[in-house]
Order: structure tokens, then C-alpha cells, then sequence
């Protein structure tokens, strides 16, 4: 099994806060200034799908014309992929720790099934965009084509950066480069990834589930 | 020699294995998206599927959070930026709704 030293700041970089105190480089909050920026980005980021999910919520039932989204929901397939997108947060925490142990295979292999699981859900939301287009539900046709397109489309351009984002991680590493392929930026990628599957929770929850009850 | 131990760890931090507790996790997501999904199909459940809904959905986005972000050991200042976006994203949700009642009524 082929491993490689990971720069020494970068790789180690833990959970754990006391782990964290004796290895990481000097900042005035005590924490990596990476990660903090991304926990604040990601803050930003819950206003910005609590905005979208509110809008539908708002608007959900108030349609006056069709399709509406019980004529149109496939649960049963909607829950199988909400568990692609589950399956994708277990390897990106399972590529994190390997980044944390050094261990540069199975790194590989879990960005990989990453990319893999990221792309499948793209292919569903593609899938099932063409079947409401074919059923004539567009973004102006009523208040429910509004909000579900602008909410699930903002979900699938942030799945589309994570599996970008995955893939130059992948290729990095293909390519040798440890620099940028270390724990703390396979940490960050994943922090943004499991942001984009708790969205996704929501809004199976809230979109899908619901569904009937507008 | 606690002192001995304690800078031997400093030296070369060993990072836990964890892969057992991620794949609980991960059933346990699996198990509860079940449940929701059944009780989308329990006729009898009808009247409190938004509560069950969003109480099996919490439950789901804090396993996330809290183990595979790993904000249950992480730093604490953290876990407060997180919070602080998520309260106001619940505020918006309840508020947003408020005001567009409010107007149409």
C-alpha cells in the first residue's frame, strides 16, 4: 500500500482541540485560519438556504395552476438517491481520515467513489428536471416551478462544485502533488460536501415528504 | 513519566480510526430516512407527519454535524459561528412566513 509523508502542519491537523493546540501554526484564535474561514463561509451559506427553503415553504400550496408536486414527486427514487448523496458523506469523512493517516491509496479510492456518487446525483437531478419539464413545469409555469428550480438548482451548482473540487483533489494526488493534496484541504473540501448533504436532508424533508400536506 | 507520555504524544499525534463509528453513523441515517419515508406512508401518521418529519430531520443534520464535521470534538468558537447561521436560517423560516401572512391578512 503506497503512502507519502504529508506536509507536517497540514497533515496533522485534528479534531481534537488539544491535539489541535500542539500542532497547528500560530493564530490569534488558536485555530487554523482555513478552517475558521470555512465555518464562517458555511454560516453565511445556511442564510442563504434558509432563505430558499423559506420561499418555498412560503409559496408551497399557493399555486394556482399545475403541475403541482404531488403529480410529479417519485419518492421511492428520490429516496434512493437522498442515499447516494448520505453514501458520498461516509467516503469523503473516510478519505479524511486517510488524508490524516498518510494513507495515500485509500485516499484515492475514497475521493474517487466521491466523484462517483457526486455525479450520480447530478444525474438524477438532470433525470428528473427533464421529467417535469416533460410534464410541462417550468420556472414561470406557477409559484411551485419557481421555488423548487431556484432552491434544487442552487443545491445541485454547490453538489457540482464539491465534485469539481473532489476531482482536482483526485487528480492531485494522481499527480504526485502533496502540497496540494493534504489533510486540511481534504478536511475543508469534505466540510463543504457534508454542508451540501445536510441541505439535501432538509430538503427531502421539507420539500419531498411534505409534499402532500401543501 | 505521565510528562514523558504526554510530549512523546506531542511529537507524533496518531490519528484515531474511526471508521467504525462512521458506518453507525451512517446506518443510523439510513434507518432514519426509512422511518421518515414510512410514515409518508402510513395513512394514520398523516396529521403528524410535519412533526415527525422535521424531528427525524433534525436528528439526521445534527449525526452530520456533529460526527462526520466533527464539531462534537472540535473547537468550540466553531461550533458558535455554525449556530450562529443556523438559528438565523430557523429565524428566517418562521419569520418569513410571519410577514407574508401578516400582509395578505
Amino acid at each position: 500500500m503506497s503512502t507519502y509523508p504529508l506536509p507536517q502542519q497540514e497533515a496533522t491537523q485534528p479534531a481534537s482541540p488539544t491535539m489541535d493546540a500542539a500542532v497547528h501554526p500560530e493564530t490569534n484564535t488558536g485555530i487554523n485560519s482555513k478552517k475558521l474561514g470555512m465555518w464562517v463561509f458555511l454560516a453565511s451559506e445556511c442564510l442563504l438556504f434558509g432563505t430558499l427553503i423559506g420561499t418555498y415553504i412560503v409559496y408551497v400550496g399557493q399555486s394556482v395552476t399545475g403541475p403541482l408536486p404531488q403529480d410529479l414527486f417519485d419518492i421511492p427514487l428520490t429516496t434512493l438517491f437522498t442515499f447516494v448523496l448520505l453514501t458520498s458523506s461516509l467516503t469523503v469523512v473516510l478519505a479524511d481520515q486517510a488524508a490524516r493517516q498518510g494513507n495515500v491509496g485509500k485516499l484515492r479510492l475514497w475521493l474517487a467513489a466521491t466523484v462517483l456518487l457526486g455525479l450520480s446525483f447530478l444525474g438524477f437531478q438532470f433525470f428528473e428536471y427533464k421529467h417535469f419539464i416533460e410534464a410541462g413545469l417550468f420556472l414561470k409555469t406557477n409559484l411551485f416551478g419557481s421555488t423548487f428550480y431556484v432552491l434544487t438548482g442552487f443545491h445541485g451548482v454547490h453538489v457540482s462544485i464539491g465534485v469539481i473540487w473532489f476531482l482536482s483533489l483526485l487528480i492531485s494526488s494522481l499527480r504526485g502533488n502533496k502540497r496540494a493534496v493534504n489533510a486540511t484541504n481534504v478536511e475543508l473540501a469534505g466540510l463543504y460536501w457534508h454542508f451540501v448533504d445536510i441541505v439535501w436532508i432538509v430538503v427531502f424533508g421539507v420539500v419531498y415528504l411534505m409534499s402532500e400536506i401543501g | 513519566m505521565a510528562n514523558q507520555m504526554q510530549q512523546q504524544s506531542k511529537a507524533a499525534p496518531q490519528p484515531v480510526d474511526r471508521t467504525k463509528q462512521y458506518v453507525a453513523i451512517f446506518v443510523m441515517l439510513g434507518v432514519i430516512t426509512l422511518a421518515e419515508v414510512g410514515a409518508f406512508y402510513v395513512e394514520a401518521l398523516e396529521s403528524m407527519l410535519v412533526p415527525i418529519i422535521l424531528g427525524l430531520t433534525a436528528v439526521k443534520f445534527l449525526l452530520v454535524v456533529l460526527y462526520y464535521m466533527h464539531l462534537k470534538s472540535d473547537h468550540r468558537v466553531l461550533s458558535l459561528f455554525f449556530a450562529v447561521g443556523a438559528v438565523m436560517a430557523i429565524a428566517m423560516f418562521l419569520i418569513v412566513p410571519w410577514i407574508v401572512i401578516w400582509q395578505y391578512t
